[in-house]
Formats: C-alpha cells, structure tokens, sequence
C-alpha cells in the first residue's frame, strides 16, 4: 500500500488559519470529491436502511383517512422478527435460500473451474470458443427466465420434455418447474432433500441461472490463470509432480483471489436473486426475497417486508465478511 | 409517523436528493391544465387497451374539457400499484379497476370509496345488472365499484377427442365427467384428459372454488365468517383435485400452469377438457392461435348430482368493476364518476365490448350479441351459477394460504385431510 | 534418462495426449452445445408463429417461419400497440443506463481515488461500506424507498420516472465501481503521478492529465458493468416504475407474458432484441470487463 507523505498541520493554528487550510489545500478538493458519493451512500442507501428498520418495529399498513392517504406506523418492537422466527415457512425459505446459494457455489466452483482449465488448453478455435462461451452472461436476466420457462415448460411441447420424449428417455412429460419432491419413491431421502429446500423446480432454477453464471465465473478463473507463469508447472513437473497436485498446490492458491472476489460477487447476487424466480414461479417458490416483497407488495405489510429483508441482508453480510476478511487480511 | 427523528430522516433524504439532481420531474407537472382524469386499467393481449382509448377519445369528445389519461399495467402489479396510489397524500390514479377479491380490503382500509350513492342517483336500472354481479363487487350494502366487465370460468371441450371416445355430448355431471375422462386416457385419445391453472397463484383459488362449487357450494367461510374448507363440498374438492392428478387425468403440467399456459394446452390439442376464463372462446377458434378450430365446445360445468338445481352449473367470478380512490380531490370525484358511468353505460359497452361478457343484461341478450356469440346461453347460464372467493379484508394473505396448501395436498407432499385442516388452523390464527 | 525405458515411455506419452487431445475436443463440443443450443431455441422461437410453438413434436426449425414478432415491435405505433411499449421501453433502458453509467463513473472514480490515495484513516472501512451497500438485497432498499417515494416525497413526482430509476440504479452500483475503480489506481504506480507534481502540476491536475487516461481500460470496464448491470434490471421498474414512462426492456418482456396466451414467438423477439445490446459489449468488450473484474483482487 502507498499513499501521499503528507506533514501534519501544526497544532497551535487559529481556527482561522486551519479553516483557510483546510479549504486552499488540495486536500479540500481531494475530499470534495469523495463527497458525491459519500452523499449518495447516505440519502439513497444509509437514510433509507434506517428508515427501513423503524419500519420493521412497526406494524405498517397504509390507510386513507378524510381524503388523505398516507402510512400508519404503529410501533410493535421486535415483533415482527420474533413472529418470523416462530414461523416456519420462514424457516423453509431460509433453508431454500441457503440451498440455492450452496449449490449455486459448488457448481460454479467445480464446473466454473473445468470450464476455465478447459479454455486453458490450446486447441483449434480457442479464441473463438472463449467469446462464444460468454454470451449467455450478456442475457438479460428476464430474457434468460423466460427461454429456460419455455424450455422447462411441463408441456409435451417444452423443449426439453420434446427432447426426451423423442429419444424415449421419458414416458410422459415431466414438470420441471413445478416445486415437487425429488425421488418420491424414497421417502426418507423426499423428506431430507425437501426440508433442505430442494425439489425439482429449484434445481430446474439452478441450471437455468447457471447457463447465464457459468461463463463469467469459468472467464474469471480462467483470467486468474493466465497471470499464473508457466514455469511454475514447468519446475513442478521436472519434480514430477501429478496433475492433481499441480493443481493443488500451484493453480488453486493463485487463482483464490479472483475466486474470493467471484463468489463475494455470486453471493450478493444469489442472497438476493428474485428475477428469475419470480417471473419463473411468481410466489410458488419462496425465497426470502420473494417472500420479502410479497409481505410488502402484495399483502402490504412494509414492515414485515422490511423485517424480512433485513434479516437477508443480514445472512449476506455474515457470509460476506467471511470472504471479505480473507481478501483483505493483509490489511485488516 | 409522527415523531422527530423521522421527520428529520426524511427532511434529510428529500434535501440530498434535490443535491444529487432530482427536480426536473417535479417541474414537468406543474403547469395548470384542464381536468385530467387518471385512470388505471389492466393491460392485456389484444383488445382492451385500444378499447379503452377509444371509449377515451369519445368521452373527451363529449366532455372537452376533460382529459382521460390511462395508465395500463400487467394483472400481478395491479393491485400494488393500487396500493401505492392510496398511501399518497393524493392519488396518482383517480379511477382504478378493481378486482372483486379486492372489493372487502379496499372497503376496509377505505382505499376506494362507496358508490351507492351515485348508483342511486344516477343509475336508472340497477336490475339491469345481473345480482351476482352486484354481490361479487359489494360488501355489507356498499358497492364499492361499478360493474364494467363481467368475467367468469366456461367448461370447454374438444368434441371431436369425446366423439372418437364414442361421447355425443360433454358431461353433465361429475361422475360423468370423470368416467369420459377415464375413456379418453385408456383409448390413449389423449395423454391427459384435462388440464387446469394450478400453478401456486390466484387461479388456483379460483379453480378451488369453482370445484368446490361444483360439489355444491363455493364458499370457504360459514356465514359467520369462519373457514370451512375441511369440510362438505370445499373438502370434496380437493380430494377430486388430488384423484385427477394422482390418476394421470389432469396433466400434472397442471402444477406449473397458469390460466394462458393451461388454454395453450387445451388450444394445441394436448387437452379435451379446460376449465378456463371466457377468452378461451375467442383463441380456440382463431386459427393463427389454435390448433383446434371448429373442435371447441363452450358449455355449462358439470356439477354433483342434486346440487346447484336452479343453475345446473357451477362457475367462478372474475368481475371487474370500476372504483374510484378515496383519496382523490373532491373536484375530481363528480368527473370520475361521469367517466364511470361512460364506460360503463349500456351503449357504450354495446358498441365496444366484442370478445368479453358485458354486465347489462339488456346488452347481453341483444340481437347484436346473439350474433356476436353464438354461446350466448351457455354463457348467461354459467354467469348465474358463480360463486365468488371469500371477501375477507385480508383475502390476499388468506389466499396464499389457501394456495400452499391446495398446491400441496394435490401434488400429495401432506395427506389432503391434513391439508384441509392446516388450511383452517392457519387462517383461524390470523384472525386471533 | 535411460536410452531402454525412454521408447515405451514416449509411447505413452503420445497415446495419453491422442486422448487427451479427443478429451479435451469432445468437452469443447460439450460447453458449445450447452452454451448454442438455449440460444438456437431462442432465436428460431422468435421466427415462428404462435402455432408453431405449440406443436407436438416441436419444430426445432423456424417453422411456420415469420418475421412478424420482430415486425410488430417496429410498426403500427399507436398507444395500444407492441411497438408503443417495445419503444418506450428501448427508450427509458438507454437513457437510464447511460445516465447511470456517466455519474457512476464521474462519482465512483473519483471516490475511489481519493479512497487509494489520500492517507486517511478508515479509508478502508469507508470502501468496505460502499461495498457492503452493494450486499444488501435489492429488495431490502426498496421497500423503505417505494414507502418514501409514494408518500413523503410524493411531492417531488419521483414514482414512474427515469429519473428515479437512475438514483437507484446508481446507488446500487457505486459501491462496485468504487470498489473496482480503487483497485485500478492502487494498481498504479505513485511515482508517475509524483513526477507529474514535481513539474508543478496540482493534484487534480495530475488526476486528470496523467492518472484517468492510465485508468482507462478500468473506466471502460466498470462503465460498460454498469451499463449491462442497469440494462438488466427488472424489480425496480417492478415497483417503482411499471408505467410507459419508467419502465425498461426487462419489464417490458415480462408483462408480454401477460394475461391471455404465452405468446412465446414475441417473448423471444422481444428478447433477442433487448439481448443484442449487452451480447455485443460483451462480444467486443468482453475482455475490458473481465479485466475490470479481476483488478478487485489485484492488489497494488
């Protein structure tokens, strides 16, 4: 880390002079420019927070009284959050956030990291092959929900029920996005998997918003390696160590910090995922996001909404720190 | 919120934010007009929006004064936006379209205002108007929006899949609808019989409901108030809902189908039967959307033998009527109401409303009609037998209640009986 | 290496990379397959008409092949149409994403390089705020903001306009570009920009004659983030402007699925078009980004 040597301002100045100090150094103008977004991080984002958890004290419903409309706040303390607590569906959607966010991570860990090995390689088309990879990231989010409803439509004609149906891999079309019990015919594994919060249109959700992450996860990765010097698996080979350990011990350790800032990157992103979900299921799939808008927007219940929002930004920012304090624990 | 520290939180946001650049919207709207009516309507496929705007055009026609401007939105965020313009000091919209499900929360929280007494000065023939349809859009004596359309569940069939079953006409009742059902799938005239909006949303309460009403009554709360869906027809309903799907009869796409997604089904051959809103009738016969034209058959719900005698169907309400916010300006009112009953008039609805059902009788069964809808009866019959969802002040939280545990009992994660009863309990301890 | 052994081995060797080589060959069909086939299906939907959506066995050619999807978001303009909202809707996406882009880049670069320059305590803790502004669920911001919006700032008419889009938008994304941002300029060495001060240059001076044309591939990445970030947005037009005015491509294709029938063929004209801009940044910028990306964990 470097910065400016700057000498301190000697203390026996008037308020005058420090005043005029103040507003002629550059550090003034230096200041004056972090204070746009220091100004938008207070009225957009800290202001609003605030307002937010007086909200979820409160029992918020809106009313019109002589002709007026406005927010009736009724201070309820924790209540809100205690009520939530005792409930179970939010348990479950809790259970089927962090489900989402687990597999999510895994896949693109283990399937990011091949497809970057695999981009790695020298083969015929490879610069090709790594602008087409790509393409899926720059999908709209709406645009990528609706295509992987059409494809996962419970339909004959969906096209994958299309798919198996002509190649006799299936009987009867299959309602991929329908929130069913996975192995039915295993109880106890159905129950398991169910109380984890998977179930088939989950995991039909995954695979949709995988096609759209996988690239940009499998692209930074692959950025990660290429810093990587080849003489690195050079000397590690003359040592004859196997690809495994290769990998282990040379790739993984350099590439872990673009993998640290991806998964940071991936995790605000799945905490709070609600597009997909919500054009693919409406409310049939409640995580908490959903959950939190259909307390606020649809029952109307702004506080509610609130108490259920912040205690996902919450979940976010515990995982968060963890990855952060890694990123940053030189200077911590 | 009346205390210091908020007002000073929101003191302090509104001057950060005309800092940071935000008065230029605020500017635009300032310069005095004429009247300007804001309404707010539903956008949908097709024809309303163009309807709409003209019946617009023809009121500034008659009123130049008065300026019409919609705003149109997709059915789901209708009713925030709703909600939104009621928590304003003034209403952003002054006439909303208004959903029956919404008419006891809108009533309770004095979102919209009473009509009657407009209706009762102005209306010369409320009897012109079917009662159910009055009842779909009132409660406790106050109507609380004017009828503008009349929409309501037909029973359709594909007469050429039940002719090569060896059936000359749908069912009448329900067992003879689940034995034409069991035929079509054991002559594999069809894979799934039947398939229906059972996606965790509105329209499975609305499904619900209908079959419940099938079964002989559609309503899931006693007169005083209290849920019954673990009982008589309500239960009846969801162990017939969890039979066709458990048998293969419904097409278990039935859990992931939306009212469009279960018409595409019936529309692209891949059903005999659909249970669907009236503009079923319009896509069946339109050959750019229809893979069945002249196969379609609109007729009245079969229904469990002795029950519903006097309309020998059983339908579900979707009617729609026009409100006006409780908080619009007092000299607006007269104007909003002026539009409504524009819009809502006999004539206006004749000359316009082509596809969909008009609420006047005298429209209904006019000779122009009977052209326009050669299932006209059918139609009439299915109106007279609906049975509304419950009107309950906070029927959007007791649906979705009603929705997850539906969804559930019939893709069997809970034992039908439970569901029903959880269904119960659950709604009970919202009201304690 | 002994001359006996060294044959056989090299045997091997060239078998074991013949089969690499038709590994690695079969898993590079495998990604592209996975990667073209979702977007075939898109494109050759938006070419067919309705009935051919809905067939059994589906086309998996345009057939019966039109233009018509994409010809409806173009013509026919009139309040009622397709191409009305189509337009509308392309409008308020390019001028809220480009607005939002500008001042993040004014505001969140020149944050972020007072945040890797100025000695300053906390500096860092001040980075990890914005960042962790950017953690919080969209959701969570705009429950408290739809309430203030409707109610006690209705005055300022902020509900349904682009405007309000943009604060949001820009709120929701500073934080990343200043995180980014400061990465690029710790990333450059303080000896140019010293050298630069000793010939009598102030500090902003130097900042903008020799540090932002350095910063520049940063620049172009977190302004081109910025844009496919608000480019993609959809729960804030959602909530806070569904009306013609506010509302951008993302909302528009979701309320095409609207009421009556999934007209599946405009579903995927509508979403071919709104994809073209974003698929062609990433097409010819990708590496821009990718770049801005990485230099967050690039420590100076």
């Amino acid at each position: 880390m470097t910065s400016m040597p700057v000498e301190s301002p000697p203390k026996r100045a008037t308020l005058r002079q420090r005043v005029f100090r103040a507003l002629s150094g550059e550090y003034f103008w230096l200041y004056l420019l972090l204070l746009p977004s220091i100004l938008i991080l207070i009225a957009v984002i800290l202001i609003p927070m605030l307002f937010a958890f007086q909200m979820s004290l409160g029992n918020t419903s809106i009313v019109v009284v002589a002709g007026r409309g406005s927010i009736n706040n009724q201070w309820v303390g924790l209540q809100n959050y205690l009520s939530l607590l005792q409930n179970p569906s939010f348990w479950q959607a809790l259970r089927e956030t962090l489900y989402f966010w687990v597999v999510s991570i895994l896949i693109e860990i283990t399937v990011g990291i091949g497809m970057a090995a695999l981009m790695n390689q020298s083969f015929f088309g490879r610069r090709i092959f790594r602008v087409i990879v790509f393409i899926p990231w720059a999908i709209p989010t709406v645009v990528n929900a609706m295509l992987w409803g059409m494809i996962f439509d419970g339909n004959n004609f969906g096209a994958l029920n299309d798919l198996l149906l002509q190649w006799h891999l299936i009987q009867s079309p299959i309602v991929w996005l329908n929130p069913s019990a996975l192995f039915p015919q295993i109880p106890w594994l159905s129950n398991a998997l169910s109380y984890l919060g998977s179930n088939l249109a989950m995991n039909s959700i995954i695979v949709g918003d995988e096609w759209k992450t996988l690239p940009i996860v499998a692209i930074l990765v692959l950025a990660g390696m290429q810093t990587i010097p080849h003489e690195f698996y050079e000397a590690a080979r003359v040592e004859g160590a196997s690809a495994w350990r290769q990998f282990r011990q040379i790739t993984l350790p350099l590439i872990a910090p673009v993998l640290t800032v991806v998964l940071i990157l991936r995790t605000m992103q799945l905490m709070r995922a609600f597009t997909l979900i919500f054009t693919l299921e409406q409310f049939g799939l409640p995580v908490l996001s959903i959950q939190a808008y259909q307390q606020a927007f649809a029952f109307g219940s702004f506080g509610m909404g609130s108490a259920v929002s912040f205690l996902i930004g919450l979940i976010a920012l515990i995982i968060a720190y963890f990855y952060i304090k890694r990123l940053y624990r030189e200077e911590l | 919120m009346k205390n210091k520290w908020s007002r000073i939180l929101i003191g302090a946001m509104g001057a950060s934010l005309l800092l940071t650049g935000a008065s230029s919207a605020a500017m635009a709207k300032a310069a005095p007009r004429p009247v300007v009516l804001k309404v707010l309507y539903m956008s949908q496929q097709g024809y309303s929006t163009s309807v709409l705007l003209k019946m617009g055009a023809e009121f500034h026609k008659e009123h130049p004064n008065v300026n019409i401007e919609f705003t149109f939105l997709p059915y789901p965020q209708l009713h925030s936006a709703i909600l939104t313009s009621a928590a304003a000091p003034v209403a952003q919209y002054d006439v909303v379209l208004s959903d029956l499900i919404w008419t006891a929360e809108f009533a309770a929280n004095g979102y919209t205002v009473p009509l009657n007494g407009y209706i009762h000065h102005y209306i010369k023939n409320p009897k012109g108007i079917p009662q159910s349809v009055w009842n779909g859009l009132s409660i406790k004596g106050k109507v609380m929006a004017m009828p503008f359309l009349a929409n309501f569940q037909n029973f359709y069939y594909n007469k050429k899949m039940l002719a090569e079953a060896g059936f000359k006409s749908g069912p009448k009742t329900m067992t003879q609808w689940l034995h034409q059902m069991e035929v079509l799938k054991a002559k594999h005239i069809v894979q799934y019989p039947y398939e229906d909006s059972w996606l965790q949303a509105e329209g499975l309460v609305c499904d619900y409901v209908r079959t419940a009403g099938e079964f002989g009554n559609g309503n899931l709360f006693n007169a005083k108030g209290q849920p019954i869906m673990n009982q008589g027809p309500a239960l009846k309903a969801l162990e017939w809902m969890r039979m066709l799907y458990k048998d293969g009869l419904a097409n278990p796409n039935s859990l992931a189908a939306d009212e469009p997604t279960a018409a595409n089904a019936f529309a692209s051959g891949q059903a005999a039967f659909n249970t669907n809103w009236t503009f079923v009738t319009g896509i069946m016969n339109n050959k750019s959307e229809s893979k069945i034209v002249g196969q379609g058959v609109v007729s009245a719900f079969p229904v469990a033998p002795g029950t519903n005698r006097a309309t020998q169907s059983a339908s579900i309400s979707g009617f729609q009527g026009l409100a006006i916010a409780a908080n619009t300006p007092a000299s607006l009112k007269p104007w909003a109401w002026k539009w409504i009953q524009f819009a809502t008039s006999p004539a206006v609805q004749a000359q316009h409303l082509h596809s969909e059902w008009p609420v006047w009788s005298s429209v209904a069964t006019s000779p122009q009609e009977k052209r326009l809808n050669s299932w006209y009866k059918v139609y009439q019959q299915n109106l007279n037998a609906v049975y509304n969802r419950p009107a309950v002040a906070n029927y959007l939280t007791v649906s979705s209640i009603i929705q997850q545990y539906v969804h559930e009992a019939i893709s069997g994660t809970i034992p039908v009986k439970t569901a029903a009863n959880d269904m119960v309990q659950q709604i009970e301890s919202l009201h304690n | 290496m002994h001359a006996v052994t060294a044959q056989p081995q090299q045997k091997r060797l060239r078998r074991t990379t013949r089969w690499s080589r038709i590994g690695v060959y079969s898993l590079v069909l495998l990604v592209l397959l996975w990667t073209l086939a979702p977007l075939y299906f898109l494109v050759i939907t938006s070419l067919k008409q309705y009935v051919g959506t809905i067939a059994y066995p589906l086309p998996w050619l345009p057939t019966p092949f039109t233009w018509n999807n994409y010809a409806i978001m173009f013509t026919n303009y009139s309040p009622d149409s397709v191409s009305y909202r189509f337009l509308h809707a392309l409008r308020n996406s390019v001028i809220a994403s480009t607005a939002t882009t500008a001042l993040n880049l004014v505001f969140g670069s020149a944050a972020a390089y007072v945040l890797a320059r100025a000695r300053m305590r906390g500096k860092n803790a001040i980075t990890m705020i914005f960042l962790a502004s950017n953690l919080l669920p969209t959701v969570a911001l705009i429950i408290p903001f739809y309430v203030l919006t409707v109610t006690y700032l209705s005055g300022l008419h902020l509900y349904d306009t682009n405007t309000l889009m943009v604060i949001l938008y820009t709120s929701f994304s500073l934080g990343l570009v200043i995180w980014i941002m400061r990465g690029y300029f710790e990333s450059i060495p303080i000896e140019l920009e010293e050298a630069a001060r000793v010939d009598g240059a102030s500090r902003l001076v130097s900042l903008v004659r020799i540090i932002l044309p350095l910063t520049l591939p940063g620049l172009l990445a977190t302004g081109l983030l910025t844009f496919l970030m608000s480019w993609d947005n959809f729960i804030l037009p959602l909530v806070l402007g569904p009306d013609s005015s506010a509302y951008n491509l993302p909302f528009f294709i979701y309320s095409l699925s609207g009421q009556y029938l999934h007209l599946n063929n405009e579903i995927a004209a509508g979403g071919v078009l709104s994809a073209i801009p974003p698929v062609l940044i990433v097409l010819f910028f990708g590496k821009y980004i990718v770049s801005g990306l990485t230099a967050g964990s690039v420590k100076g």
